[in-house]
């Protein structure tokens, strides 16, 4: 029984309860925030408008008629985790990132490298090594949040962040990497570009990332990434 | 069926109630600042809630109607005019076809609402009609309306004349009893209710006297995003890392400045600073009616009165739906045509 996982259930406002199961970036407490973020939506609680996972946080909003008190609500979480199992066992879908690492992409990279203690094409090898959970999108829309990568991977963000980050852009920070859905402002740091587009309002599956995918990050020459960004552009 | 973009006023977009179920991805929620107008311009003019509305600041558009329609105008009072005579609030009106409907300026208040009988024909991106302005789409082409623009509308009123000036007399001859939480009520209040967040210990005492002691003044950078504002630096008793975790409206957050931001109906889907606590559902709207330089107090409640106030906000609308019933029936029996709903992208 996984009543273990919550630490606590606060109320944010009034049409919104933060339920908090750790707050550490951590694979494990991700996981067990997507697995009990699904429950509740498999529940069908007629006030519940939308459940999202975010790291260690499952937030729940309501509709107000429906909700008098906060308080049921929370118990009805608390014997939800009752039905789940000990260890979270929701597959994540296996993606894989294109990503090409050319200079002209990978601005930063000679500085993630020597951060890390490594020569570039040690750096790029590292980077492809890592499997990946994305743990929320946010920020601008289908802009994963993936993680967690190894210690060599831990540099600060820039100290004054770039007005304009282009689409497709993969940043690296404090362990974890951001894949830029459009133009932005932005202060990781940039160590390639992927082709493929992020993020189509007008598309049925509008984000090509889930929370809870499970990322690895192939290179690509330069060649590859211009024809696979034709085939982006022309969909 | 259509109105044609004389004027485009200073921002103007149309905006639901929000974009539900995809902040897993990102994409922020979006919607009407004030939803209470929003929710009631609709109410009016005898829409479901969930249609669009084109929310208007400050200064309004002015709109030539090419077919006649029954549209409804809450919130702000923007000393609006249909062909230079003075268009009354909170009521049904009846546009004739070649009329033009100007909204110069807000007299009172920041946001107006402009609801249209059968709605606007636009296309839900996403399972929304809100114009998401930061990511460029939804509402009208994903951005605020522009002069030239031609919004078609979904249904238009037999436009004989003796039927649309029975109607207007109908309709002018209806009361409307509002309750006192709806209508202009938002307009005239400066004090907010608000929730505290459980971090809020965590803040000095001195910021926490002055949270409750100030007369916070609205910042220059107020906008569908957020409202920052100007007052005392707050601070924490200790700094310490934070994980980023979702956002409401409402949600006010200090970032490292010690200014305060309230995240209003476009905010982001997370963030990760310290939180004083969250503005009351049913305060929301005194909130979006302010510009900068308008001045705020914060009145803590504790959240049990914040719901009861919001479920008793619904109740009124709720009652007030049965009190219009027969008026909308009214309407309904002048519309000569009405077109499937959804457009097409423009």
């Amino acid at each position: 029984m996984a009543n273990h996982w919550i630490r606590t259930i606060r109320p944010e406002g009034d049409r919104c309860l933060i339920v908090e199961l750790g707050n550490q970036i951590d694979e494990t407490i991700g996981r067990r925030a997507r697995q009990l973020a699904q429950a509740i939506e498999a529940a069908g609680w007629p006030e519940v408008i939308e459940v999202i996972a975010a790291f260690g946080t499952v937030a729940i909003f309501v509709t107000p008629v429906a909700n008098p008190s906060g308080e049921a609500l929370a118990d009805r979480i608390h014997a939800l985790t009752q039905t789940l199992p000990e260890v979270a066992n929701l597959p994540g879908r296996k993606v894989t990132l294109p990503v090409c690492y050319d200079a002209r992409f990978g601005i930063d990279l000679e500085k993630v490298a020597a951060h890390a203690g490594l020569s570039v094409p040690d750096l790029i090898a590292a980077h492809q090594a890592s499997v990946c959970q994305v743990f929320t999108l946010g920020f601008s829309p289908g802009l994963p949040y993936l993680g967690v990568f190894d210690e060599r991977f831990d540099i600060p963000r820039l100290k004054n962040p770039r007005m304009k980050v282009s689409a497709g852009s993969v940043g690296i920070a404090n362990r974890q990497a951001v894949v830029y859905p459009r133009t932005l402002p932005g202060g990781w740091n940039l160590i390639g570009a992927t082709p493929i587009r992020l993020f189509d309002p007008t598309a049925k599956e509008p984000s090509f990332l889930k929370p809870g995918d499970e990322v690895t990050f192939k290179a690509i020459s330069v060649e590859e990434f211009e024809v696979l960004q034709l085939q982006a552009q022309s969909k | 069926m259509s109105f044609k973009v004389i004027k485009p006023g200073m921002l103007s977009t149309f905006q639901d109630g929000g974009r539900w179920g995809y902040q897993s991805l990102g994409v922020s929620v979006c919607g009407a600042m004030d939803l209470v107008s929003h929710h009631l311009a609709n109410l009016i003019v005898g829409n479901s809630t969930d249609m669009a509305t084109l929310e208007i600041t400050l200064m309004g558009p002015t709109l030539v109607f090419n077919e006649a329609c029954c549209v409804c105008l809450t919130g702000a009072d923007m000393q609006a005019k249909l062909n230079d005579k003075p268009v009354a609030r909170f009521r049904p009106i009846v546009i004739k076809a070649g009329e033009t409907l100007t909204m110069p300026l807000a007299k009172e208040g920041t946001r107006a609402y402009l609801a249209m009988h059968g709605g606007f024909a636009l296309p839900l991106v996403m399972g929304s009609q809100s114009t998401y302005l930061r990511s460029g789409f939804g509402g009208w082409d994903g951005r605020a309306l522009q002069a030239g623009d031609e919004v078609g509308f979904n249904s238009t009123l037999n436009d004989a004349p003796e039927k649309l000036d029975k109607l207007s007399n109908t309709l002018w001859d209806t009361r409307i009893y509002l309750p006192s939480s709806l209508g202009a009520w938002s307009l005239r209040k400066s004090t907010v209710r608000w929730v505290k967040s459980t971090t809020w210990p965590e803040f000095t005492r001195e910021s926490q006297q002055a949270v409750l002691q100030t007369h916070w003044r609205v910042g220059n950078d107020a906008d569908r995003m957020g409202f920052r504002l100007d007052g005392p630096k707050l601070a924490l008793s200790e700094a310490r890392e934070r994980l980023s975790e979702p956002t409401t409206f409402g949600t006010i957050q200090v970032p490292a400045s010690g200014q305060p931001i309230v995240l209003m109906a476009d905010r982001q889907t997370s963030g990760g600073y310290a939180k004083l606590g969250c503005v009351a559902s049913v305060d929301l709207p005194i909130l979006a009616q302010k510009k900068p330089g308008d001045e705020i107090r914060f009145l803590p409640i504790d959240v049990e009165q914040a719901q009861a106030l919001d479920a008793a906000r619904q109740i009124a609308f709720d009652e007030l739906a049965v009190q219009l019933a027969s008026m909308h029936q009214h309407i309904r029996d002048t519309v000569s045509s009405t077109k499937q709903l959804g457009g097409t992208i423009p």
